[in-house]
């Protein structure tokens, strides 16, 4: 099938290319991903993990030191393509003395759209910045230079959305419009990538994910392969149970206290060990299933890394093609790095 | 893809990039080669000199012509001048070939032959001196092997009372002019230092070594030799030393003027007749001809319209001669300007460049006037 | 060649929008009202009589008025040539640098443009404000003066073309520099220094000879021979402004080869963006 980004053995090494001087940066190591089309992948990782560089690659403004980048089936270097590709980079810089129709225009010349009048207040009024029109960007605050940026990558209806932190610096009620733009976009078939620190973010509105760490691929695999399976409970009694009794049936105290948490996923054990405590004269007050979320996922993987078992988890393929699965089933090297932490 | 793809792939991608280098280093390697010399060639712009003022050289050559002169008692028959001085008056420097100009409606042009002698104004100028003597001074040449238009130093056209004259100065011996002229010379006369010889034609009077003045009428010729002996007083000088510099200097009349200008402009030339009184030029003939000339017109606005109408004309036939294809008069009237004097003054100055054959031609035409006037009156 | 254009105007979109520009285009439109109001030529008969500046009269000699003018349209010309290269070295020492800033020119080459369409683009771009600058300024003079003594002349508007192609020589090596190191200061710093050398270039036969003939001689021969000859362009384009004939083939010559030399150093900056990472 075909993909809308296709990275294979993408591996990028900056620096000491001058007389083999210098330190080498090994940002990207073999890395591959697929993205499939028409849904939205987010790209998470924490600071310097290769996940800029990554988008970089994609878009052909950094250059693989090996391995091979396929974008909405062609080169990222072919004017072809980019014409099919809007990019919202993570720092955009807009000229100061512009209004956001003349910045729109500009890039509506280089992309050679027809009628750009009409599209550039489309897009305006899409982000909500139709009625700032007139102003100079560079009285503009943070929020609203990203929502033009926003704009600007949706010039042209594009197949492809690169997004570098589309909601870095966008306040609540303007990361609802964003994230709507971009249900609306997934709606009418473009395929959205997305990059951001913002976690929730990512994995309220991502159908696949992938995580990226030194570089390296930790996993990838759709949004309910990787966060939400279950992996206990947790509970809030009235009066404190039992300790030793707590203990014997699965409970521990909660580090954050006054909860009870109890792992496994087998319902049955929980319910008896829950009647017994119940029979000691400990009232339940509150129940909470605990599943795994993005931000723990991300946590063991670094967890994963620290432990030192953990050099390079199995990539876990997209669903689309029948072969997905989740960390534990393709990555138990996480669980093992987790159990040595 | 494998290792050996992904080399070819690099590989390809290095020659692509290179091709941008071995480009630049070509075009900048043409580049040098079409800036190699360098230079943009430039037709030389019309040199000229004007002669405005006395140069170090011009003050040396006056200086060496000055000579003291002492009043020389009246000739026989001529009415001695009154004086209580009884004491030897002091001798005054003067020189005397600028004195022999002096009268009161005289205008004078003097050429500097010896300064051009062999360019082809100076061709012409001893040519229209040979013109009245030809024959006369080719038999001298043969008879005693001494050739004056060598030795010729200044030239002096003049116009006297109506009459054209001509003074020569240089180097002639007496000796020579008495051998050669016994045969055709009617009438031998001595008069102070000169001796005039009665020809055919007109009359030649030889002063000393140093002057041949030629002359319409003997009363001419010595009136002209009494000035030159201090006998008469210079009065009305058109010239004097301090205004010797250049090639060529004279003071015009206003029909010599008007003449001169009638060839560039008849309108401009018959406004002038009406506006001006006298003009002085100093001319530089060394190439083309660099001309500077002070105009005198009849009052400070006559001086004003006068100076705008010589400027304009200037400049109309600058355009005239562009649009005739006469590029070198053009670019030389390029240089020609009008300076007007201050506020109330009814002087002012012009300064002209013309070819120097503009100049050679207007020699012959006024020599040949000059030869047609003798005709005239031989006939 | 369409992509190249889009940067290109960009360029100039931003250009009217800078201080500098703003204060340069203000500053000629000053100047030429200032001068159209107080100067007062008398000409009659195509000869200059009078000319008066604020009233105060300022006449010399009366003379053809086109020869009268020729030093001030050789003035003009000079003005516009150096003037215009020390003016353009600084304020579009910082157009490469910006193009090639972070968060600007990964997003630039997300677009649909290649990597030398966006050095083509600005080269083409600065060329033009160059060259639109030095028209503005020629074109208001010759008419201010054209209305003032009814002498039209082209020569200084061919001579501000020409002030524009010597930019480009020197702008071809600012942009290449900034490829190599992304600062406004060396980029000027760079312009200024080629700058310097075809000044150098221009009387290098005289300057050849200081050396003793050797290696020294040979290094200054051969480094002087690559470097645009800008003053010889300046008295051509002062030559071409005050309508002075001069030799066509070898002008031609030079600004083909001073063209060359900026273009060579614009496919410097091609090479090294090519090889670039942002």
């Amino acid at each position: 099938m075909s993909f809308a980004i296709r990275a294979t053995g993408l591996s990028k090494v900056y620096g000491g290319s001058v007389f083999r001087l210098g330190r080498s940066i090994r940002a990207l190591d073999e890395v591959d991903i697929r993205v499939p089309p028409g849904l939205v992948f987010g790209l998470v990782g924490l600071n310097g993990a290769g996940k800029t560089t990554f988008i970089k690659a994609v878009l052909g403004v950094v250059r693989p030191t090996s391995g091979d980048v396929k974008v909405l089936g062609g080169s990222p270097e072919e004017i072809s393509v980019r014409r099919r590709i809007g990019y919202l980079p993570e720092r955009l810089y807009l000229p100061g003395a512009w209004t956001p129709p003349a910045f729109l225009a500009s890039i509506a010349r280089i992309k050679g759209l027809k009628r750009p009048k009409e599209e550039i207040d489309r897009q305006l009024s899409r982000v909500d910045l139709l009625a700032d029109a007139g102003r100079r960007v560079g009285g503009f605050s943070k929020g609203m230079r990203q929502r033009l940026g926003l704009a600007a990558a949706l010039l042209g209806s594009p197949e492809l959305l690169v997004l570098d932190e589309p909601t870095d610096g966008i306040d609540p009620l303007g990361r609802v419009t964003v994230r709507n733009i971009l249900m609306e976009e997934r709606r009418r078939g473009a395929t959205v990538f997305l990059n951001s620190h913002m976690l929730s973010e990512i994995e309220k509105i991502s159908d696949h994910l992938a995580v990226l760490h030194r570089g390296r691929l930790m996993c990838q695999g759709s949004v309910e392969s990787l966060c939400d399976s279950l992996e206990g409970w947790r509970v809030r009694f009235l009066d404190p149970p039992p300790a030793q009794l707590a203990k014997t049936v699965g409970f521990a105290l909660d580090e954050k206290g006054p909860w009870w948490r109890f792992e496994g996923t087998d319902a049955g054990t929980f319910n008896s060990g829950l009647a017994a405590l119940h029979e000691a004269g400990a009232n339940v007050v509150e129940v909470v299933p605990v599943g795994r979320d993005l931000e723990s996922l991300l946590a063991r993987v670094v967890d994963s890394v620290r432990g030192g078992k953990q050099e390079r988890p199995a990539n876990v393929e997209p669903g689309i093609e029948g072969r997905d699965h989740d960390l534990e089933s393709s990555g138990a090297s996480v669980q093992d790095g987790e159990e040595a932490a | 893809m494998s290792p050996q793809r992904q080399h070819q792939q690099d590989s390809a991608k290095r020659v692509r990039g290179s091709i941008w280098l071995v480009c630049a280093v070509l075009l900048l390697v043409g580049g040098a080669l079409l800036m190699w010399d360098g230079r943009i060639e430039r037709p030389d712009p019309p040199r000229v000199e004007f002669p405005r003022r006395m140069t170090d050289e011009h003050l040396e050559r006056a200086n060496v012509r000055l000579v003291p002169m002492a009043p020389l008692p009246p000739m026989p028959g001529q009415e001695e001048e009154e004086t209580d001085d009884l004491e030897q008056p002091e001798p005054v420097y003067r020189d005397p070939f600028l004195d022999a100009l002096a009268g009161a409606s005289s205008g004078a042009v003097v050429m500097e032959v010896s300064a051009f002698r062999h360019s082809p104004l100076g061709n012409r100028v001893v040519s229209c001196v040979q013109g009245p003597l030809r024959e006369m001074l080719d038999e001298i040449h043969e008879a005693t092997g001494i050739d004056f238009i060598e030795d010729l130093d200044r030239v002096a056209i003049f116009v006297d009372g109506g009459l054209p004259g001509m003074l020569v100065s240089g180097h002639f011996p007496r000796g020579a002019w008495d051998e050669a002229l016994k045969d055709v010379s009617v009438v031998t006369e001595r008069h102070g230092d000169a001796v005039i010889y009665e020809l055919v034609q007109e009359p030649v009077a030889v002063w000393r070594d140093q002057f041949v003045l030629f002359g319409e009428n003997e009363e001419q010729i010595r009136r002209r030799i009494d000035l030159l002996e201090g006998r008469a007083t210079p009065e009305n000088r058109p010239l004097s030393p301090e205004h010797t510099y250049g090639e060529m200097y004279g003071a015009l009349t206003k029909e010599m003027l008007v003449e001169l200008l009638a060839s560039l402009d008849p309108d401009l030339a018959r406004q002038t007749e009406e506006l001006l009184t006298s003009a002085r030029f100093n001319l530089s003939a060394s190439g083309d001809v660099g001309l500077v000339g002070a105009l005198e017109a009849t009052s400070p606005e006559a001086a004003a319209d006068l100076s705008r109408l010589l400027a304009g004309g200037l400049s109309v036939a600058r355009t005239a001669a562009r649009r005739h294809g006469d590029e070198k008069f053009a670019d030389l009237l390029e240089l020609a300007r009008v300076i007007p004097g201050g506020r109330g003054d009814s002087l002012f100055r012009i300064e002209l460049a013309l070819p120097e054959t503009y100049l050679e031609e207007w020699v012959s035409n006024f020599c040949a006037k000059l030869e047609a006037g003798s005709d005239e009156e031989r006939f | 060649m369409m992509r190249v254009f889009a940067v290109a105007l960009d360029l100039l979109y931003e250009a009217a929008r800078r201080r500098w520009f703003l204060a340069l285009g203000g500053a000629i439109t000053l100047f030429l009202i200032g001068l159209a109001l107080s100067l007062q030529l008398d000409v009659v008969e195509g000869t200059l009589a009078a000319t008066r500046l604020f009233g105060d009269d300022i006449s010399g000699p009366m003379q053809a008025v086109d020869v009268v003018l020729r030093p001030l349209y050789r003035a003009c010309a000079y003005v516009i040539f150096f003037g215009g290269i020390v003016f353009g070295t600084l304020a579009c020492a910082d157009f490469a640098p910006s193009l090639l800033s972070p968060g600007r020119i990964e997003h630039l080459l997300s677009l649909p443009v290649r990597r030398v369409e966006l050095i083509a683009g600005t080269f083409l771009g600065v060329l033009t404000i160059a060259i639109i600058g030095g028209l503005y300024g020629a074109l208001g003079f010759t008419v201010v003066l054209g209305v003032k003594s009814g002498i039209w002349t082209m020569g200084p508007l061919y001579s501000a073309v020409l002030a524009g192609i010597g930019f480009s020589a020197i702008y071809g090596a600012m942009l290449a520099a900034a490829t190599f190191v992304r600062s406004a200061a060396l980029s000027a710093a760079v312009g200024a220094g080629v700058l310097l050398a075809g000044i150098i270039s221009s009387f290098r036969a005289d300057l050849a000879s200081l050396f003793n003939p050797g290696i020294w001689r040979g290094i200054f021969e051969a480094f002087t021979a690559l470097m645009p000859r800008f003053v010889t362009l300046a008295q051509a384009s002062a030559d071409i402004a005050a309508s002075a004939p001069l030799s066509m083939g070898a002008l031609l010559r030079l600004l083909l080869g001073m063209l060359l030399f900026g273009v060579s150093m614009t496919f410097v900056a091609a090479w090294r963006i090519e090889r670039m990472d942002f």
